[in-house]
């Protein structure tokens, strides 16, 4: 199949309208790349296997964390929503890393499971460019272009044909799916909801290649049957931000009513059931053939694999406000379940749970994501557009950030512009989207701070900063927002200009202040600038003796504190990320012949070949790359510009 | 701003002069830290002010110490005249080993950087000054180099270097792979008592192996720490022409600087690969007894800091003035190495010659010496007859002090000590920083840095690997 000749053969089909952008799967990838691609004017058609789950946490109830909260700022100053929605459904909030560095700061929200799906719906309902269909998608359908396949329509299952210009897949864990109990094994999606069936068998026929990865949750409790009296408590932090800029902007913060998480060891007892019931494990046993993540094991792995470790951290986490739901956060398991209710009994304060779902291991297809280039596009299929678990990653925040970049570069693909791409120095969702294409990924991949070469470049508070530019020119961030952002950015560096040029003699104000941070007399003049370098003293310690001290709002306070103090780690950064954008600047074309370039190692030649890399800093990136084979690309590089320019002056001889 | 990068364009090798390549913005104003010129056309009086394609005559000092390294002549380039169709300059010097390693290092000290495989070839092409048909040939050229440059890092860093750099390289890996997994995974503790144990654990196992690394690097590159090698005799027993057959053995004449402080010669060179300062005690010459006597005195300064000594006796010298210089020599301590050598005229015979040995060894006896010179040979420098056996004492003296061992340690590659510097900087500052309590994000910072330093020896990339670290040793996840 995939062609719309041959569908006249088949009488369960009929023409259902034409759009520009048919988005494929509505979770956490495809809402933001629906709104994406609505909100620069695409008419959008967004299919979901099941109208009430938008948006679905089927796993932890909670947005942010390491490195993942980063990836939400970024969202949310690029103009994504998944901010903004997170805002308004969170029941508990908390900024992870305060002792580490402003860098790795990262915020995190417990959600609202219900009211999250909710909202999202009513909200892509109320979006005017997008139609929201239930529908399952079993077909993709192409034409063949010059080098590479063209999408032009899709088929769902009940034969709806869709012309489109191009199409996001978000099929999270859905495609193939199969849930495993231990022995018992179901064709399922997450959840118990049913899954999809035909299209990535489709996608194979279009010449990607397929994976099969495999993931998995842990049980869910009653919390009437819990004693959280025994458990040490973890209170919240109410007066934190919003993870939305836009937010901020408006005044919309987090609840001041919060609702406790809790925390547990697993007990000698929980070991001995485990290791007692091993061989009922699907992933011991070899049911289980797709490839797990290391960084969230299930419990008999970490047992398993760490077995000087005696105990292990359970979170237990509420799923909302409106359930008696608890998530064991750190209990995942797919060992049969009559096993996970010994497990769960063998918790303190759990002795009586009740469990109202049971854990479970899922498999799902995905791609091999270096089959897509740099804006998420298919390197084999044009108009093809891949975002989320399908390109192997995991977690919610991974695969809104790539539906966003995938939406955008969806529109841009339809309205005939260049691709929005960013680079590992501007974004973690640079790092994210070349490290799945350029490296590509034998596991579902998790975002770390560690995966960040720019770290202390890349911090939360200044995604708006880094990135609120480059949403304006894409068309998502409105004029309203794009001036609150400049006037903060002014507002930092004014204060920072103010703070260097004022000059405080010594004073016996001034070494008072000294004396209670612990820091070293000055018995010349110094500036409040060098004054806020110490470690040890604040912006908010000086106050005393800075008369003329405008009143600034949090943000820009923190800014210009994490500006002063780390003047010297950020120098080290902007030259290491000098020394790496030299080679991202430079674009090579997808129709460079390396297989005929001289010099290059044969290795080299077939890997470039088959990856097509954007710059040579890709380039540098693909294993298999050396230093040498970079440096006779510069050199191919300057004669073909040389070439050019030569055959110009001919011709104007 | 790029750093000027430098490179010696003539061959490796043994050839009478070579020549320093340094091209890039402020190439002369690196020459300028290092070169006193003396003598240049317009009455120029530094690098900067030369006119482009003009030569100059100078002195190629370390600013460090003030110590000159050789006589040199300058060329000047202008952008966008030169071969890169950069701002360039091109140093003429002596050729030899020692020399070029020597002018390298002060270059890349203050200010310049190592080229690149091919880098100049490759500039070259890019400025358009190599025709766009060899453009085939620029890329095997590329290709070629940096093979041979990983095979000559490869071969450099064999036995306990490799090793060195390796367990270094592996510790900070671990020590990074310790922080990144406390930031990412470990909820929140500030803990001081950690970041103290880091420190101590970093100031271990990597900070003074590395810095003990750099260190052996120097050693062997800085002149006063070389071996030194004392010539004294009377004026006319051959120190001159024993002089420079030893230093002309591969053509390694540094410098003849007459010393500012004392009336002595000094030479640097490398004798069978051994780092060597050859001091000719110029100082005693053919005047009246009194200045004679002060004449001594010099020379006796120079042999009691020696740590070899290369005692001519002519085959005509006189009892009086041998005698002068026993007490001196013979009191050296064992550790200092003795060889007398009896230089020949053109007319003396065989016997002569020993006749003479057989003089001086009585005159050491009757002294009441039990220590004998440690070689006895006869030396002829027109012939080069007693040379070989000169350059193996050398050689075995400096065994003997022990200094071979390690000098399997010396880096030999300027790009290494770079690097490795650079590395200990970071891990130095990273050490501070973790007493001064910074929260962990800044150390391990500077860490990813050093790592990315050493990774330039030892070839591993930091990013593809640490992830993989933190996974198999380490329980992470929720």
């Amino acid at each position: 199949m995939g062609n719309w000749e041959q569908l006249k053969e088949n009488k369960t089909w009929y023409e259902a309208g034409t759009y520009d952008v048919a988005v494929i799967g509505a979770g956490h990838a495809g809402c933001e790349a629906a709104f994406a691609c609505a909100h620069l004017g695409l008419s959008t058609v967004l299919f979901t296997l099941h109208l009430d789950q938008l948006a679905n946490l089927p796993c932890n109830p909670s947005i942010g964390g390491t490195a993942k909260g980063q990836l939400v700022r970024e969202i949310d100053a690029l103009g994504g929503v998944m901010g903004e929605m997170a805002d308004l459904s969170a029941i508990q909030t908390r900024m992870l890393n305060r002792s580490k560095g402003p860098a790795v700061f990262s915020p995190r929200a417990q959600m609202d499971r219900a009211a999250y799906s909710r909202r999202m719906k009513e909200r892509i309902e109320n979006e005017e460019n997008i139609s929201l269909i239930q529908g399952e998608v079993v077909e993709l359908f192409w034409e063949d272009g010059e080098n590479r396949k063209i999408l032009n329509g899709v088929r769902t299952r009940s034969g709806a044909c869709y012309h489109i210009k191009a199409a996001v897949i978000c099929s999270g864990t859905y495609m193939e799916s199969r849930t495993i109990r231990g022995e018992v094994i179901v064709e399922s999606g997450p959840d118990g909801l049913s899954r999809s069936v035909g299209l990535s068998k489709s996608m194979a026929e279009a010449g990607i290649t397929m994976q099969r990865f495999k993931t998995g949750t842990p049980v869910r409790v009653n919390s009437r049957t819990v004693d959280t009296s025994v458990m040490e408590i973890q209170p919240g932090e109410p007066d934190m931000p919003p993870f939305s800029f836009e937010n901020e902007m408006k005044g919309i913060v987090p609840p001041k009513d919060q609702i406790p998480c809790y925390a547990v060891w697993t007990t000698e007892e929980t070991r001995k059931v485990i290791t007692e019931n091993m061989d009922r494990s699907p992933l011991y046993s070899g049911v289980i053939e797709g490839i797990g993540p290391r960084y969230c094991p299930s419990i008999e792995d970490k047992f398993m694999r760490f077995p000087d470790k005696s105990r292990h951290q359970i979170f237990v986490e509420p799923m909302g406000e409106e359930t008696r739901e608890l998530y064991l956060q750190g209990f995942s398991t797919s060992l049969p379940e009559e096993v996970q209710v010994q497990m769960v009994h063998s918790l303190p304060g759990l002795e009586k749970a009740h469990i109202q779902r049971a854990a479970y291991a899922i498999e799902y297809d995905c791609i091999d994501p270096t089959t897509a280039d740099l804006s998420l596009e298919s390197t084999l299929v044009s108009g093809l557009f891949t975002a989320g678990q399908i390109n192997g990653s995991s977690g919610y925040e991974e695969a809104a950030a790539q539906g966003l970049m995938a939406g955008i570069n969806a529109a841009m693909k339809v309205l005939g512009k260049e691709p929005v791409i960013l680079d590992r120095s501007q974004a973690y969702i640079g790092v994210l989207i070349d490290d799945l294409v350029t490296k590509g990924t034998q596991e579902p991949y998790r975002m770390m701070t560690s995966r960040a070469e720019y770290r202390i470049f890349l911090r939360q508070d200044n995604a708006d900063a880094r990135l609120t530019e480059i949403g304006h020119n894409i068309g998502l961030i409105s004029e309203e927002r794009y001036q609150a952002f400049v006037a903060k950015k002014n507002a930092i560096e004014e204060e920072k200009s103010r703070l260097r040029s004022t000059h405080l003699p010594p004073s016996e104000k001034l070494h008072r202040i000294l004396e209670r941070c612990g820091s070293t007399l000055t018995h010349s003049g110094i500036s409040l600038s060098e004054l806020i370098k110490r470690p040890e003293i604040h912006y908010r310690d000086l106050a005393p003796v800075d008369a003329k001290r405008p009143n600034l709002p949090e943000d820009v306070i923190f800014a210009v504190e994490v500006d002063i103090k780390y003047e010297g780690y950020l120098a080290l950064e902007e030259e290491r990320i000098r020394k790496f954008a030299s080679l991202e600047k430079k674009k090579l074309s997808p129709d460079i012949p390396y297989d005929q370039i001289s010099g290059l190692r044969l290795e080299a030649r077939s890997k470039l070949m088959q990856r097509k890399p954007m710059s040579l800093g890709q380039a540098s990136r693909i294993s298999g790359v050396s230093p040498a084979d970079i440096a006779v690309l510069l050199v191919y590089l300057d004669a073909q510009k040389r070439q050019a320019r030569e055959a110009g002056e001919e011709q104007h001889e | 701003m790029d750093k000027p990068y430098c490179a010696c364009a003539t061959p490796p090798g043994v050839s009478g002069i070579a020549v320093i390549r340094m091209a890039g913005e402020g190439s002369a104003s690196v020459a300028d830290k290092v070169i006193r010129i003396r003598r240049a056309a317009g009455d120029a009086k530094t690098v900067t002010e030369m006119a482009g394609y003009t030569v100059a005559y100078g002195m190629f000092i370390d600013p460090d110490s003030n110590e000159t390294i050789d006589e040199v002549m300058v060329t000047r380039f202008c952008a966008p005249h030169s071969y890169t169709g950069e701002e360039s300059v091109e140093i003429s010097c002596h050729g030899g080993l020692t020399v070029r390693q020597e002018i390298l290092r002060v270059l890349l000290e203050n200010g310049a950087r190592m080229a690149g495989p091919g880098e100049f070839t490759k500039n070259a092409f890019i400025a358009g000054k190599i025709d766009l048909s060899q453009a085939e040939a620029v890329m095997d050229v590329i290709a070629a180099d940096s093979e041979l440059a990983l095979r000559a890092a490869e071969s450099q860093l064999s036995g306990s270097l490799k090793q060195q750099a390796e367990d270094i390289s592996a510790s900070l890996f671990a020590q990074l792979a310790h922080f990144e997994l406390w930031i990412d995974e470990i909820e929140d503790e500030d803990d001081r008592e950690t970041k103290a144990n880091y420190a101590e654990g970093l100031e271990k196992s990597v900070y003074s192996p590395l810095k003990n690394l750099t260190e052996s690097y120097k050693q062997g590159r800085i002149l006063s720490e070389r071996m030194r090698v004392v010539i004294c005799g009377i004026p006319n027993s051959g120190k001159s022409s024993l002089l420079n057959r030893l230093s002309g053995y591969d053509r390694a004449i540094v410098t003849d600087v007459p010393g500012t402080t004392r009336d002595t010669l000094e030479v640097v060179t490398s004798i069978r690969g051994v780092p060597v300062k050859l001091i000719d005690t110029a100082g005693i010459r053919e005047t009246d007894d009194v200045v004679e006597a002060i004449g001594v005195n010099r020379a006796n300064a120079a042999i009691t800091e020696a740590d070899a000594v290369l005692w001519l006796v002519s085959t005509d010298e006189k009892e009086k003035t041998i005698t002068d210089l026993i007490d001196p020599i013979m009191r050296l301590p064992k550790e200092t190495k003795i060889a007398l050598l009896i230089s020949k005229s053109d007319t003396s015979d065989e016997e002569t010659v020993k006749n003479q040995e057989e003089k001086v060894m009585s005159l050491i006896s009757e002294r009441g010496y039990t220590r004998e010179p440690d070689l006895c040979t006869s030396l002829s420098s027109a012939t080069g007859e007693g040379l070989r056996k000169i350059e193996e004492f050398i050689r075995s003296a400096y065994d003997e002090k022990g200094a071979s061992s390690s000098s399997e340690l010396l880096l030999t590659n300027r790009r290494h000590f770079e690097v490795l510097s650079s590395a200990l900087d970071k891990v130095g500052k990273s050490i501070a920083a973790l007493r001064a309590g910074d929260p962990l994000e800044g150390p391990a910072l500077l860490l990813r840095s050093a790592l990315e330093d050493v990774g330039e020896i030892t070839g591993k990339s930091v990013s593809d690997t640490l992830v993989d670290t933190i996974f198999s040793r380490f329980c992470v996840g929720k």
